[in-house]
């Protein structure tokens, strides 16, 4: 038996000391390259005819926008190559020591247009389209494509007249999905963007006068990886150009110089933090407001009664908590869009969800209302029946017994609930910036405003501080549930 | 006048019962299990029966033949639960008047008087919480009093208490019973409750009625003593008060016509009430003798003829006889059965130990 075990510990130890071996050998054929996202289509082709010619060299893609594959590589990100949407964040970069001036040059070039759905109906003057109605556009506190239209339409002092119909994207690629699903009428995107996409005509293209050059700097990160600078060398072959004009690139006409360059929005003021809190509060109260009467009265349904289909509405009830909230975002967004079913339906009511702060609430009350239902499913199960039917005697009808007793004896769990509920709302991220985007003084949430101050390269001061101010309101609301409960229990209302 | 014959099937046993009573305190009694308690949610509404009636004076509560069923906070009746069931969540004075600001019913009673009736008034400030079983009790039967029910459910209202609690509730009972006027069922399995308050006993068994009727008969019934057990066996006898002895504080009780002579003198309150009383008599506490004893300690002696005998266990015999038409039970040891030669018909005098008034 003994004997067994030693082999077995053999086993084990071969097989560990055997892949600690093969991970370094096979890692010096291996290239990783953090891209912007706005190359995916691009460079996920380029890298499979890279790899058909370089069979011993795996490159390795990893897409996320600029600024946080940025932020990962001041962090030391074990990678090779960096392709950026944005000077700004490769300037960062330099300024941070992570990069050397020398080892940036620019891959491409591409252009910003104004794009419509095909059909659209006013397919004459662009400006009377932003003017008029709802378009989207990349966030311009963070988003590089937001940044460049938002000065393109300064440029054209469109901006004043404009921006309040603008709805901020979280990336262009959602921003061309909102477009092409016509929930808002116009769209300010790359060229790239609209190169692959079906229904969308460009009504107009910007100069490069109105903003700057916008410029796809690439970085080679780790001098000692030969892999990695044959890839760097073949980004700028001729094969890899034509096939970046292919998907609506520009080619590289002169250098654009970094280091040199004054960014758009590194003199951005401190901004003022009131309006979110207030906006945050307001959602989260609003979302408490009409989840907590609907949640209690499906905690009594499920409490007091069996029906068919009970165990559905459970499931259905929990089924929030444990779907990731992108699907949930991406759900209401299909549901209560203004393509929607019900959006279409409600817009008749005058009721609009789509981008607007109620459709923050929506999504934050949607994601809460599991823990909503369980504290006051709770709190009604563990009223007595006996004390129901004594009141049944005393002349109390359902109503009456309702009010007088099941309402008063579930406070404390109504309580527990909502605050819970409130403390998500405020923290809800995933379903809202999927749904309504990340909207300053329309959608935009602590938790929104905390991930866009992250995304620019001087916004850590701002994030800490909401940081700060979200800890203190989610404790404060908690300090408060206990108090409340505690007094209810010591006025012997339990 | 409560009118009921219901049916209603369980999984383990079928409830079958009908009865009718207008006495003050009809008293249902039976071991527990026999039904009893549900028999008064069906009256209230609480539980519905299968099949049956159940009428109160001239109102309807329920009734399958013309699909009446009356919704329980519609059918006017107080009910008191054995676990008091107060509200947690409110005082005491704001449980009590329950049924006048969340019912809507109108109290005929004082407010003030039920209060001092149930000595009520110093916990009104109380959270339940706070309160004593007997005073959970008291406050649970004022709420119901105070719901001006047209009749009074009290589902063993004793039973959760001890008995000097017990000795101190069951007062309040008979006061309301005598004062207010309410008409009251009594569900209970102690056979004391049951003599002290009730005029009607329907005794009930596995869902089924076994006996009812005038408590004095159905308490000398078969059904009953089998029920009372061993210890228990005993009789209870109507009598009148025909004077009082104050010199010795005795009151003076006449058994049947006062002429007889049939007298029983016991120790008593000064304010004892009028009219006829119910003595309850333990078998166990009456001896017999062929002949009048004259020195004796003994003061309660009364002719009596033997009219029934049997076994009661291996060394007892329970002899049922007649007293100026009531029946008294007395126990006593096959020794003493056989020396004294009893058999029916034969004239004794039943010599009473002691006697418990109703």
């Amino acid at each position: 038996m003994r004997c067994f075990i030693k082999y077995i510990w053999l086993l084990i130890s071969v097989f560990l000391i055997s892949a600690a071996v093969t991970v370094p050998a096979s890692s010096q054929d291996r290239v990783v390259v953090f891209a912007a996202s706005s190359m995916k289509d691009a460079l996920d082709q380029i890298s499979a005819l890279f790899e058909a010619d370089h069979p011993e060299i795996d490159i390795v893609l990893s897409y996320a926008s600029s600024g946080v594959l940025a932020r990962q590589i001041v962090n030391d990100a074990p990678v090779d190559i960096f392709v950026s949407a944005s000077t700004d964040w490769m300037n960062h970069l330099v300024e941070q020591n992570s990069v050397k001036l020398n080892n940036i040059k620019s891959l491409a070039e591409n252009k910003l247009v104004v794009v419509a759905p095909e059909n659209t109906s006013d397919n004459g003057d662009w400006r009377k389209i932003l003017e008029r109605g709802r378009f989207v556009m990349g966030d311009p506190s963070h988003v590089p494509a937001g940044i460049y239209a938002k000065r393109a339409l300064e440029a054209q002092s469109l901006w004043n007249g404009a921006s309040q119909n603008a709805v901020f994207a979280e990336n262009i690629r959602v921003a061309l999905g909102i477009v092409e699903r016509e929930e808002v009428g116009a769209g300010i995107l790359y060229q790239s963007d609209v190169q692959l996409s079906d229904g969308l005509q460009i009504i107009h293209t910007f100069s490069d006068t109105d903003h700057a050059k916008i410029s796809y700097p690439v970085a080679g990160l780790n001098a000692a990886n030969d892999a990695a600078r044959i890839f760097f060398n073949y980004l700028f072959t001729e094969g890899t150009q034509s096939t970046l004009g292919t998907y609506g690139f520009s080619r590289v006409e002169t250098e654009t110089s970094l280091g040199a360059v004054t960014r758009p929005t590194t003199k951005t003021p401190t901004p003022n933090l009131w309006p979110i809190i207030f906006l945050s509060l307001q959602v989260a109260l609003v979302a408490m407001l009409f989840a907590v009467p609907l949640a209690y009265a499906v905690a009594f349904l499920l409490a007091r009664y069996e029906f068919r289909g009970k165990a559905f509405v459970q499931a259905l009830v929990i089924t929030p908590l444990v779907m990731p909230p992108v699907v949930t975002g991406y759900l209401l967004l299909l549901l209560f869009g203004n393509k929607g079913e019900i959006g279409q339906l409600l817009t008749y009511f005058g009721i609009e969800f789509a981008f607007r702060w109620t459709g923050a609430a929506l999504a934050a009350g949607l994601m809460a209302f599991p823990l909503l239902v369980r504290p006051m499913r709770l709190s009604i199960e563990a009223i007595d029946q006996g004390i129901v039917e004594a009141a049944n005697t005393l002349g109390a009808d359902a109503w009456t017994r309702f009010r007088t007793v099941f309402l008063p004896l579930s406070l404390p769990g109504i309580i527990a609930g909502a605050v819970l509920g409130f403390a998500k709302s405020l923290g809800e991220f995933g379903a809202t910036i999927t749904f309504v985007s990340n909207i300053p003084d329309e959608t935009q949430t602590l938790s929104l405003a905390i991930y866009s101050f992250l995304q620019s390269p001087n916004g850590d001061n701002a994030a800490l501080t909401l940081m700060l101010i979200s800890i203190a309101i989610a404790l404060g609301a908690v300090l408060l549930s206990e108090m409340v409960s505690s007094r209810l229990y010591r006025k012997g209302q339990m | 006048m409560l009118d009921l014959k219901i049916e209603k099937e369980f999984q383990s046993f079928k409830l079958d019962i009908a009865f009718q009573s207008n006495a003050p305190v009809t008293a249902l009694f039976g071991r527990s299990g026999a039904g009893k308690s549900t028999i008064l949610k069906l009256i209230a509404g609480l539980a519905k029966p299968d099949r049956g009636e159940i009428m109160l004076d001239d109102q309807t509560l329920f009734s399958d033949a013309s699909g009446i069923d009356l919704p329980a906070h519609k059918r006017g009746l107080g009910m008191v639960f054995q676990d008091a069931r107060l509200f947690p969540h409110y005082d005491v004075k704001t449980n009590l008047t329950y049924a006048n600001w969340a019912g809507g019913r109108k109290a005929d009673l004082e407010f003030s008087r039920v209060v001092d009736l149930l000595g009520l008034a110093h916990l009104l400030k109380r959270q339940p919480q706070n309160l004593s079983g007997g005073e959970k009790q008291r406050v649970a039967i004022g709420r119901a009093l105070l719901s001006n029910p047209s009749l009074l459910l009290l589902d063993e209202p004793l039973a959760s208490l001890d008995i000097e609690r017990k000795r101190a509730l069951l007062p309040f009972l008979k006061a309301i019973r005598d004062e207010f006027k309410i008409p009251m069922v009594l569900v209970s399995h102690d056979p004391m409750d049951v003599h002290q308050l009730a005029e009607q006993l329907v005794i009930i068994d596995e869902g089924q009625v076994v006996e009812k009727g005038n408590v004095r008969e159905v308490f000398a019934s078969h059904a009953m003593q089998e029920r009372l057990g061993e210890r228990n066996q005993s009789a209870i006898i109507e009598a009148e008060i025909s004077g009082f002895e104050p010199e010795y504080g005795l009151t003076v009780f006449s058994v049947g016509n006062p002429s007889s002579g049939a007298a029983i003198r016991i120790h008593t309150d000064e304010n004892i009430g009028e009219g006829p009383l119910r003595l309850l008599i333990h078998a166990r506490d009456v001896a017999l003798a062929l002949s009048k004893p004259s020195d004796t300690s003994l003061q309660n002696c009364l002719s009596a003829k033997v009219t029934e005998i049997s076994v009661s266990d291996n060394a007892h015999m329970m002899i049922a006889c007649d007293v100026e038409g009531q029946k008294l039970f007395s126990q006593i040891t096959k020794k003493s059965f056989d020396e004294l030669k009893l058999e029916p018909g034969k004239k004794v005098f039943a010599l009473i130990k002691s006697v418990a008034l109703a």
